[in-house]
């Protein structure tokens, strides 16, 4: 063995264990802190319990007339991911609301003009006697005028 | 060192055949180039501004890049892993193509959601970045090409442990034995799939076997992908956990298990046994 092949070899050594302890560590770390900066991930996949009990958000668009209709997005994990955003809508601000009231109705095809106010509706589902989930409440949580 | 430090890490920085190398990285880059092929990344383009929400690794970039950025760097990406499954440039097209990816998938997935479906193969890929590969002519068993692949499988063991251990930390045994998987089933289950996850969700031993198996799978993959005869089976265990997640959940974890098959099935061989034969190479098989 040549010497040069030794410190390729120990320097080769060296680099692996920065790398594969280096990469361990990171994802130890960032999966104890819970952060989510992506490609950096805790790993959270399913790990909550799911119950009979569950609720969601649907934005209903209502026309001057009192008529109602659910903001269907396109079906592009793009898009669909954005209902993501609704949990928070209500803390944002009237500015930001509207922006983003605004941006889903275009995604969803609506004429802003044809509507006269959005709602954020918070729907809680839980289960009946036969296992079969039922609506138990509906909620107006936000109100944004596009 | 402890002991069994010294045993991991002599079996880490352990000299590895070139070839080995070779496979590991560019079925990895392959998984890569599928995955750029399996996307419309223009749908980013059209997602406005005020719907992006960037807390990834390209926060840095304001708003939704413009849809030509998108296809040029798309092509970039192919390109890339053309030139690491032609050996041309590896290292360089290895990090490019990785690069590519990450961009990309921090973009289309910048919508709300930490999106979990590319970033196995994102997390397996990274300590190939840091790899040697040998250039054509360059044969033999080097610690230079024993420990990049083994670093990937170490990386991959860690991600898998970490989904299982999660589990366990935020929901305890509970996860497995409670309705959890009934109602996982219930309430996510596709259209195609309604009557078969109905029937495993009314049939609670069967849901937690389940989930059982499922969280038994995660949390002991360091235990299986550290031992080479076992690699294989925990490739196959993954393509059934993803793929029944597909089928009932409609969710696609496939750059998961093909990530998993493209360092398992090369990592499985023995030592002197490659996965496929280099036609301008076929005499060197006693070099490692």
């Amino acid at each position: 063995m040549t010497t040069e092949t030794t410190t390729d070899d120990d320097r080769q050594r060296r680099l692996a264990r920065r790398v594969t302890v280096g990469t361990v560590v990171v994802l130890l770390l960032v999966a104890a802190t819970g952060l989510e900066a992506w490609p950096l991930t805790a790993f959270r996949l399913f790990s909550t319990v799911r119950t009979g009990t569950s609720s969601g958000f649907t934005l209903v668009a209502i026309a001057p007339d009192g008529t109602s209709a659910p903001v269907l997005l396109p079906q592009n994990q793009v898009f669909r991911s954005t209902t993501h955003q609704y949990a928070d809508l209500a803390h944002e601000s009237p500015q930001t609301q509207h922006a983003k009231v605004l941006a889903w109705l275009d995604a969803a095809g609506i004429d802003p003009a044809d509507v006269a106010t959005v709602e954020l509706v918070r729907t809680t589902r839980r289960p009946d006697p036969a296992g079969v989930p039922q609506i138990t409440a509906q909620t107006v949580v936000v109100r944004v005028t596009p | 060192m402890t002991r069994l430090g010294a045993r991991v890490d002599a079996a880490l920085t352990s000299p590895g055949p070139w070839y080995r190398l070779v496979e590991v990285q560019t079925l990895v880059a392959l998984v890569i180039g599928w995955r750029l092929l399996n996307h419309e990344w223009t749908t980013i383009a059209q997602r406005p501004s005020v719907l992006t929400q960037h807390v990834n690794v390209m926060a840095w970039y304001p708003g939704s890049p413009p849809a030509w950025l998108l296809v040029v760097l798309e092509v970039v990406g192919l390109a890339a892993v053309a030139l690491v499954v032609a050996r041309c440039r590896t290292r360089l097209a290895f990090g490019v193509a990785w690069g590519v990816y990450v961009a990309l998938c921090a973009w289309w997935g910048a919508s709300g959601k930490v999106m979990h479906n590319d970033v196995l193969t994102v997390t397996v890929a990274f300590p190939l970045l840091f790899a040697s590969p040998p250039t054509r002519g360059e044969t033999g068993a080097t610690v230079r090409w024993g420990w990049p692949p083994r670093a990937a499988l170490v990386a991959m063991a860690c991600v898998y442990f970490l989904t299982g251990a999660q589990k366990l930390h935020h929901s305890g045994l509970h996860w497995v034995f409670s309705d959890n998987m009934s109602w996982v089933l219930r309430q996510g289950a596709v259209a195609r799939s309604a009557d078969l996850a109905t029937f495993v969700a009314d049939h609670s031993w069967l849901a937690q076997s389940l989930a059982g198996g499922a969280l038994a799978l995660e949390l002991t993959a360091p235990l299986w992908l550290a031992i080479r005869q076992t690699r294989l089976a925990f490739a196959l265990a993954t393509i059934v956990m993803h793929t029944s997640i597909w089928w009932l959940l409609g969710i696609d974890y496939s750059a998961w298990w093909l990530t998993v098959l493209a360092v398992t099935v090369p990592m499985s061989l023995r030592a002197d046994r490659r996965l496929w034969r280099s036609r301008s190479r076929a005499p060197e098989l006693a070099d490692a």
